[in-house]
């Protein structure tokens, strides 16, 4: 629809946060210069406490700003009219009630409020815009029902159906996927993606989830104790910036892959042997788990061999000259396991 | 089907609407004196005939009682359905936050107190007194325990405060009745046992014209309460202006609670339960139906309080606060055994 890339918001030397005993206290501590284009997706991450709510909030308007601007689609959102600047920012807060009595399709009538008479009287392009951001949020299904009896995956679609009917070109998220399990936490996103490119519209959304961030975003905010970082995720990736911020005795992020690998504490080595490439890799991932270092050559003292019988596959562990056969790979982690609580 | 439900809604209405003309009639033949049908009718086409008892009866005590319990009871409703949606709480109410308690104080103070410097109140004040006194009262409590709500966020807590404020306020009535006239004391604590019946005309009229100011100021921030429900913030960012809705609901609520207290005394527990069966029935929390709806089970259930007070057959005149209370109890008692699963 909007194939002109624009500018949406601008934030310019902007000092937030909140007045602590008297004094203040900024939220991050270092003063924010940053843009957002229309059709972007941008994941804000960073540390808990490191001011990724405030950030949100300041932006929407519902936070003072101690110094600096913001200008959002032409509009300062401390000084607009409250309701004009409803019409080009939305934005969907943690703090949404579970509302009982309330259906699908008057919660999402609500985000009409900007734009309707002071009884709030429906107009036909009210039900049609309400009934395009059910149907693109895909839960037209449910939209007779009340709001309580949705389950939080159906409640987060209407939270964005309503974000969507307030018809605004940037919508704010603060962490629209706490809560959800896996498959809902993608799918979400990938709606939201799908809204960015399709509408033109600006999308930042909170998250501590880094894999689906690093995944589906244009964009990654990322607040660090002396900086906000602005990058596309590979780049963020490729400079080391993530591993900077979040690698520790436990969790390392691999600059040349992106993924993340955790450190497990070795105390014994162990060989093994057999399997094919599926089967080798989770025993081993096993074994690592309990910690035990895996080498493939045969030269420590104890060592597994996968083998094949009788179309299913046990498990030998070769100790000194004792061998133990076991038809299952739990039943040989329990049996290292007591092995190495005694050593 | 969006058509449908407001076709549903609509029905439910004119029901409620009949429940409440059949409940009115049949308040209006209840009392220890019996008037059947064409005495009635007689009574209704004929003018008002100076010296007839029948006709003190029905036009001077039982139709002011009756319209006293319509005003009320839609008052006490609509201002009760106000305080949940403020403080998000399934229990707020004009009588349990202290409210009512507080429109006691103001009466208190002017019933007892000028008494205290030996001057006649009645002569004094009037009626237009009292209920000034009463709205200023409950506004005074109400922005209480409104700032004692933005401390403490917990359910229970409010309600605890709500009764200490309840409490504070008999206390300071008490030290106002020692220092009182025999005379005005026992004016006073008549006022304190609730009356439907003690209203004349001029009042009716006067308490009428204050709620029907309340409600017209409710029904002008329905549609952004709508929003409200949905949390400050989200509310603030959808374009609706917190503080004015936040000062309407306040005049609203104090001048629907305090004139109510103002001639009727403290009415228990209408003002919590009749919102909740309101939206139990029509499974709805727009304010824009839930208002006038609330006032109609409001009123349903104080003209049922009423009549419930002259059992027919009986000779006992129950008072009107516990008959209130035997319908009301039940109801909250229900909302705290349902526990968090139940918000607005």
């Amino acid at each position: 629809m909007t194939n002109e890339i624009k500018t949406t918001i601008s934030v310019d030397e902007l000092i937030t946060g909140y007045r602590v005993n008297g004094g203040f206290k900024a939220i991050p501590s270092f003063p924010l210069n940053i843009t957002a284009k229309s059709s972007e997706l941008i994941a804000l991450i960073g540390a808990n406490g490191s001011g990724k709510t405030t950030l949100l909030r300041t932006i929407a308007g519902l936070h003072p700003v101690k110094s600096g601007n913001i200008n959002i689609c032409g509009l300062s959102p401390l000084k607009a009219n409250r309701l004009e600047f409803a019409k080009c920012l939305s934005i969907a807060t943690t703090e949404l009630l579970k509302i009982a009595y309330t259906s699908v399709t008057e919660f999402v009538l609500l985000g009409r409020y900007p734009y309707s008479n002071f009884f709030g009287k429906v107009n036909a392009k009210d039900l049609e815009i309400v009934n395009m951001a059910i149907e693109e949020t895909g839960i037209s299904f449910k939209k007779n029902e009340q709001m309580n009896h949705l389950s939080d995956g159906e409640r987060q679609r209407a939270v964005i159906a309503r974000t969507l009917a307030q018809d605004t070109q940037v919508i704010l998220f603060d962490e629209p996927t706490a809560f959800l399990d896996i498959r809902n936490k993608f799918e979400i996103l990938n709606l939201l993606k799908t809204l960015t490119s399709k509408f033109g519209k600006t999308i930042i959304f909170s998250t501590h989830d880094l894999t689906a961030a690093l995944h589906l975003a244009d964009k990654i905010w990322m607040i660090t104790s002396d900086c906000l970082i602005c990058k596309i995720p590979e780049q963020l990736i490729f400079d080391g910036d993530l591993a900077q911020e979040f690698n520790s005795d436990y969790l390392q992020i691999d600059k040349s892959s992106g993924n993340f690998n955790f450190i497990y504490k070795f105390y014994l080595h162990i060989g093994l042997s057999g399997g094919d490439g599926a089967l080798y890799n989770m025993t081993a991932n096993a074994l690592k788990r309990i910690g035990f270092e895996v080498t493939s050559n045969k030269n420590t003292t104890s060592n597994v061999i996968i083998e094949l019988k009788n179309n299913s596959y046990i498990w030998k562990l070769i100790q000194e000259n004792e061998i133990f056969v076991f038809n299952y790979l739990e039943d040989l982690i329990l049996h290292l396991k007591i092995i190495k609580q005694k050593t | 089907m969006y058509k449908n439900q407001k076709y549903n809604k609509i029905i439910l209405f004119v029901a409620t609407i009949i429940i409440v003309l059949t409940l009115a009639v049949l308040d209006l033949f209840n009392g220890a004196v019996k008037i059947n049908l064409s005495e009635a009718i007689n009574l209704l086409s004929n003018s008002h005939l100076e010296n007839d008892y029948l006709s003190t009866i029905f036009f001077d005590i039982r139709l002011p009682r009756i319209l006293t319990a319509i005003s009320a009871g839609l008052a006490l409703s609509v201002s009760g359905l106000l305080m949940q949606t403020l403080f998000r709480n399934p229990l707020a109410g004009p009588y349990v936050l202290g409210v009512s308690s507080g429109a006691g104080l103001g009466v208190a103070f002017t019933v007892l107190g000028f008494s205290a410097f030996g001057l006649n109140y009645i002569e004094l004040m009037g009626s237009g007194g009292t209920i000034l006194a009463a709205c200023l009262g409950s506004g005074f409590f109400m922005i209480l325990i409104f700032a004692i709500s933005l401390k403490v966020r917990d359910v229970m807590t409010l309600l605890v405060s709500g009764m200490l404020l309840g409490a504070a306020a008999s206390a300071v009535i008490n030290v106002f009745q020692f220092t009182s006239s025999e005379q005005s004391l026992k004016l006073f604590v008549i006022w304190t046992m609730g009356s439907l019946g003690s209203t004349t005309w001029q009042q009716w009229e006067l308490m009428t014209i204050v709620i029907s100011a309340g409600i017209i100021i409710s029904i002008f921030i329905a549609y952004p309460l709508n929003v409200w429900l949905l949390g400050d913030e989200n509310a603030r960012a959808s374009g609706v202006n917190i503080i004015k809705i936040q000062n309407l609901l306040f005049i609203s609520t104090t001048l629907l609670a305090g004139s109510v207290t103002a001639f009727c005394g403290p009415l228990a527990f209408i003002g919590i339960a009749a919102p909740h069966i309101a939206r139990i029935i029509s499974k709805t929390s727009d304010h824009r139906f839930l208002i006038p709806f609330s006032a109609l089970v409001g009123i349903v259930m104080l003209l049922t309080a009423d009549i419930l007070t002259q059992l027919p057959g009986s000779e006992f005149l129950l008072p009107i606060n516990s008959t209130t209370s035997l319908l009301g109890i039940p109801i909250v008692l229900w909302i705290v055994l349902k526990g968090k699963k139940m918000w607005l």
